[in-house]
């Protein structure tokens, strides 16, 4: 079984949860980024081979020269993109970024940079057994319930999605249009609702318009039968299923003065 | 008309409001962006939603509320706790004492990795040297061919600079790759390492044992010397520190601890910066120096030259390092 959410429990002794990054997500970070170092290759590639074929001194020499500047460049990137990356952005690249992952340590410590370096260094023993191809990473990273890949578990690190786009703020406002709150009268705290079934009930109320497919509708039609049963509603026969959701609902809510 | 969790959010949401623009501002601007008044408020309002998300739990609000206030946390703590930056301090820290002083720490690990490589590449060579026959059994008989091809002249001379940057180039990227697979797999509980030093030595073993046994032994060693003690030695303390992480990863699982590498992970890194150090150098020899018509005399000065610079900067200096240290205190 995969776990979604990675518990963090800080020193405040408060516990919170990120949700652990899927494997698309970071396999298409991966590919971006990928295709960022190309570009980035390519950019230097044309730069330095037009203004070599532009110059007049042109000869073998040169080129041999502006080849060995290309290894090293190669070199380079292959190590240190990610960390650089990782380093300045704080766990981020810019392929993560787009695909809104971060890397963190996995017991919510501050990530500090001998982590990052490891779990990069590790990419080598990735692409076993074939160069260049992530075979036995990416089995490990699938095999693994956090997918965390080679370098993550030697690291103690772990990529999370990024959450703060999709922060939404709690909806309440519900277009009590049909209910005369004459049903029933407010339940007692035994027979309340809990908060999660009355946010299930305002999502039935706003969504009410747009609820097409039969599969929503016999849903809602349980969630009503359920109701019923529990609040002896049985009596109730000539009104829409949606309109006892909303008496209920509605019994449920407290005026502005208490 | 509101249900419990809307009043609650109402009563608090002004300060989740002004977290939530703080942490806007830190990831589309930057944490310099943020006013002198909101980096002081940041860590009380961090520390108010956290009480209010330890609250929303115990009262069992919406759904809704509790993912939004989980995620505002989540993202919060780590902004507060930013990565520490790197200072200069730190890299003057490190060459000084911590990078010279790895391979005395770890003498276990870089004895037990130079006695893997060492012995598999000595045993290969007399092996190889008594039966010449044995090569084709370790090495293809294409590769055989191949090298046998590349030393069959004595070293080329006539080389300009952009041939011997090239080399230089290559022999980095080359090298430095094949050390850093000699450590990452040291994950598998340093099985990996241990399995490329002996490869990487029977390897050496053979080549050197094959070509002498035709009759190139003169031209490899007039090649490798300047640059051997350098980049093999270099190739055995990065299996060193892969037997190390294995090592690590071993005694973390018999502590119970999750965290595989814990205080190691320093020692491991330098471990394999300074085998990216010297490979480093030795590249800078094997392009310009080795395969150049220089007198071999020189080229086994050099030799001595980088050995004796090595064994100075990682046994000398920090036992003496060490010996000030302990009359100090």
């Amino acid at each position: 079984m995969k776990s979604e959410k990675l518990i963090i429990e800080t020193p405040e002794k408060i516990l919170f949860s990120y949700n652990i990054a899927e494997i698309g997500a970071r396999t298409a970070a991966y590919l971006l980024d990928s295709l960022f170092q190309l570009l980035i290759l390519i950019a230097f590639f044309l730069f330095g081979g037009l203004s070599l074929f532009s110059s007049d001194a042109f000869d073998k020499d040169q080129l041999l020269f502006y080849l060995a500047i290309i290894y090293i460049l190669l070199f380079l990137f292959q190590w240190g993109y990610f960390v650089l990356f990782e380093t300045v952005m704080n766990g981020k690249t810019p392929g993560k970024k787009i695909c809104h992952l971060r890397v963190i340590r996995f017991d919510g410590d501050r990530l500090d940079f001998q982590s990052l370096v490891i779990r990069n260094l590790l990419r080598a023993a990735d692409s076993i057994p074939f160069p260049y191809f992530n075979f036995l990473g990416g089995l490990i990273t699938i095999i693994n319930k956090q997918n965390r890949r080679l370098g993550d578990l030697a690291a103690g690190t772990i990529v999370v999605s990024d959450s703060l786009f999709q922060l939404k703020e709690p909806y309440f406002k519900t277009d009590l249009k049909n209910s005369e709150g004459k049903l029933f009268s407010r339940p007692d705290e035994k027979s309340r609702l809990s908060e999660k079934d009355l946010y299930i009930l305002r999502r039935l109320i706003n969504e009410r318009s747009t609820m097409s497919n039969d599969s929503e509708l016999r849903t809602a039609k349980l969630i009503v039968e359920k109701l019923k049963k529990k609040y002896d509603l049985s009596h109730v026969e000539n009104k829409n299923d949606f309109d006892i959701i909303e008496e209920i609902y509605k019994a449920h809510t407290y005026e502005n003065q208490k | 008309m509101k249900t419990r969790s809307e009043r609650f959010v109402e009563q608090k949401r002004s300060d989740w409001k002004k977290l939530l623009s703080i942490l806007t501002c830190i990831s589309q601007k930057g944490s310099q962006k943020l006013t002198e008044e909101e980096v002081e408020e940041f860590p009380r309002l961090y520390r108010k939603t956290c009480q209010d998300l330890a609250e929303a739990r115990m009262l069992e609000l919406s759904p809704d509320v509790l993912d939004y206030l989980n995620n505002m946390t989540g993202q919060a703590h780590h902004y507060l706790y930013f990565m520490r930056p790197l200072t200069k301090g730190d890299l003057k820290n490190f060459f000084s004492s911590y990078l010279p002083g790895v391979i005395v720490r770890n003498y276990k690990y870089v004895l037990f990795a130079l006695l893997l490589f060492w012995g598999s590449t000595i045993a290969t060579y007399n092996a190889v040297l008594q039966s010449p026959q044995l090569a084709e059994s370790f090495l293809s008989s294409s590769v055989l061919h191949y090298v046998e091809e590349m030393y069959s002249d004595s070293v080329a001379d006539g080389r300009t600079t952009g041939e011997r940057a090239q080399m230089s180039a290559f022999y980095i990227q080359h090298n430095t790759s094949i050390a850093f697979l000699c450590f990452a797999t040291g994950i598998f509980l340093g099985l990996g390492s241990i399995y490329f030093l002996i490869y990487n030595g029977v390897f050496l073993g053979t080549i050197v044992a094959y070509l002498t046994s035709v009759g190139l032994g003169p031209h490899i060693w007039e090649f490798i010397t300047a640059h051997s003690f350098l980049e093999l030695n270099a190739i055995a303390i990065a299996g060193a520190a892969g037997i190390k992480l294995g090592v690590s990863i071993l005694q973390s699982w018999r502590n119970y601890s999750p965290d595989f590498l814990q205080d190691s992970k320093g020692e491991i890194l330098a471990l394999v910066g300074a085998s990216s150090i010297m490979l480093f150098l030795a590249a800078m020899i094997e392009g310009n120096i080795s395969p150049s018509t220089l007198d071999y005399k020189y080229k086994v000065i050099i030799f001595l030259i980088s050995t004796l610079v090595v064994l100075l900067y990682f046994i000398v200096l920090p036992l003496f390092q060490r010996r000030k240290n302990d009359a100090d205190s």
